[in-house]
């Protein structure tokens, strides 16, 4: 049982009376569920258990799962979401793709201050009613989704006074809190699933992947804003993981904790700010490593590390990193066309001469 | 309050007299989340890519909450926050588990309430817009070359070419064909989404930065009441007879 791990306790002590207990959230939201106070959607089938913080259990479902889109993906770099699908649909996994959901919101919040925590939570708790009442497994495609629901669900259960209010919103649209036993992120799943999808790959295409250098680089919000409920701990290896397990060489670089300078506003009006980022991000890796491509998790990063090597001439730089999702690089082993069903041809960094030298036709 | 949940940083500032943003500041249960004392080491502006090309600093966050000085706190509610481009690093490293980026979110959403916000989210009225009337956040249509003329060439062909390149990548897949918004977010979603803005007193706020957007979510919630009222009455039935 994962909840063995919850009494153990830290020194940590932050002045006087303030003692910090590590714990697991599922226990306290178990303790709120005998109360009465919450509902839990516990896993429906089977799931695999990974390590967190701590070494407590984070159990990942492997079937049934509600696909929670990603507003900037399916816009933007349409070709993560189909290659989501294609992977379940080559490993027979059932999946729902809702259009009875909304946008987590949280994009929005961090980038405006519009909205307010009530609103935010109410948005979380309607899209995980939507997974409950249809019989899934909520599951995230968005890395500020994730971090979102992570932090939501950290508040709902740590204050009364918030989880009323967020009631009161849900009971006028006749739905109830119900909080899913487990936050997952897809990258999560795909990493839980590697040695599912290496064994289903297709052969040839291993043999193309078999050798690339790569380099991979993590959501802030998939693993700063809430640090405790991700597969790895605080040093993420959900991405690496499944990449190596398919074949990758994964190169480290001394800048992968920075972040790729998206900043959720700045993209939009400041984007000054990130080419600047981008700039320290990009040097690094190409005088460190100079890698056949950039892996990566979240809609936000795989946008900017995509859209802002380009511009980059203009400081006297020539950038070319393919950026691969996850779940791209994931469909491709499987025998994805990379324009039809992998939708690299969305991305404005060339993925042609990584395609060529994978060995995969795209015309 | 037990003595073990008491949080002396905070209450020592609480019991300080402060200034009507401060106070303000301080309603917010996060911050007593995240704030823990400050030892001034740096450790989270050493990590803060805002820290690295603006005037802003999280330890100066931390630093400017404990001291309360309404001054200060005014001049980084009228631009400073905006700087920060919330990504948890300063959370992440810092040694007392402060979070000046949750500070950050609290006063941004201070700021927009206090109209503070206007020249802040200037071009942000597309986003804003979208959320409130589609229910999600970003549409293909939104990305045009003229927009973002730094994204480079291969914007201009991808944006002439969408339409077909997304009917071929989703055939098969109702409702992600679309280039106004994210996915086909039914009618009656969108309607919860508005209301869930409503209930919570968020659409209000809006007000202060977009009073139009406010007309035109409360005209097209209108539009749409009766049926979705009355949808939304038999789901609460529905509910009403599973606790039974």
């Amino acid at each position: 049982m994962s909840y063995e791990i919850n009494d153990v306790k830290t020194g940590i002590n932050h002045g006087k009376g303030m003692n910090y207990h590590v714990h697991d959230i599922r226990a306290e939201m178990k303790k709120l569920e005998e109360e009465g106070e919450i509902k839990i959607a516990h896993l429906i089938g089977p799931y695999k258990e990974e390590e967190v913080m701590y070494g407590i259990k984070k159990r990942v479902p492997l079937d049934m799962h509600y696909q929670h889109k990603s507003c900037g993906q399916c816009a933007n770099l349409p070709g993560v979401p189909r290659s989501n699908f294609y992977y379940r649909d080559k490993l027979g996994i059932k999946y729902y793709n809702d259009m009875q959901q909304t946008s987590c919101t949280a994009w929005n919040y961090h980038a405006s201050g519009l909205g307010n925590l009530v609103q935010l939570a109410s948005v979380a708790a309607r899209n995980w009613h939507r997974a409950y009442e249809e019989g899934y497994n909520f599951t995230i495609h968005c890395v500020t989704s994730f971090g979102n629901y992570l932090e939501m669900r950290h508040l709902l259960v740590g204050n009364k006074e918030l989880r009323d209010s967020v009631k009161k919103v849900l009971a006028k649209l006749g739905r109830e809190l119900v909080i899913p036993e487990e936050i997952i992120h897809d990258s999560e799943i795909a990493y839980a699933l590697r040695d599912k999808i290496l064994a289903s790959a297709d052969p040839k295409r291993l043999e193309g992947i078999k050798g690339l250098r790569a380099v991979e680089h993590y959501g802030c919000h998939f693993f700063k804003q809430v640090s405790d409920d991700i597969i790895g701990g605080k040093r993420p290896i959900v991405v690496g993981g499944l990449a190596s397990t398919l074949g990758v060489q994964m190169e480290e670089y001394s800048k992968w904790f920075m972040c790729c300078g998206f900043g959720f506003r700045h993209i939009l009006v400041n984007r000054e700010f990130t080419r600047s980022a981008q700039n320290i991000k990009l040097k690094a890796i190409k005088q460190e490593v100079d890698p056949d491509m950039i892996l990566v998790n979240c809609t936000g990063c795989g946008t900017t590390f995509d859209k802002t090597q380009w511009i980059q001439k203009v400081v006297g730089e020539d950038y070319h990193y393919p950026v691969v999702f996850y779940s791209q690089l994931a469909a491709l082993a499987l025998g994805a066309h990379p324009f039809k069903e992998a939708g690299l041809n969305f991305h404005v960094t060339p993925v042609e001469p990584l395609l060529d030298k994978m060995g995969i036709a795209y015309n | 309050m037990s003595e073990e949940t008491k949080n002396p940083i905070t209450e020592k500032i609480e019991s300080t007299k402060g200034g009507h943003f401060y106070k303000e500041i301080m309603k917010d249960f996060r911050i007593k989340e995240s704030l823990h004392g400050c030892l001034n080491c740096g450790t989270c502006v050493a990590n803060c890519p805002a820290a690295a090309f603006y005037d802003y600093s999280p330890r100066e966050v931390c630093q400017m909450i404990i001291e309360g000085d309404e001054e200060t706190i005014e001049e980084y509610m009228k631009g400073k926050i905006w700087n920060c481009a919330q990504c948890y690093s300063c959370k992440y490293r810092c040694p007392k588990e402060n979070s000046a980026a949750d500070i950050v979110m609290a006063m941004r959403e201070i700021a927009v309430r206090e109209g503070l916000a206007a020249e802040a989210l200037a071009g942000y009225t597309r986003i804003a817009k979208l959320v409130l009337t589609r229910g999600n956040q970003l549409a293909p249509d939104m990305l045009s070359p003229d927009a973002f003329p730094d994204w480079g060439p291969r914007m201009i062909e991808l944006s002439s070419k969408k339409m077909e390149m997304r009917e071929e990548l989703f055939e098969g897949f109702p409702g992600m064909n679309v280039v106004d918004r994210a996915w086909a977010a039914e009618d009656y979603t969108i309607y919860e989404m508005q209301k869930i803005w409503e209930e919570s007193g968020a659409l209000e706020k809006v007000g202060t930065v977009f009073p139009f957007l406010v007309d035109i979510v409360q005209e097209d919630m209108e539009d749409k009441a009766e049926e979705m009222e009355a949808k939304i009455q038999e789901k609460k039935e529905k509910l009403e007879a599973s606790k039974k």
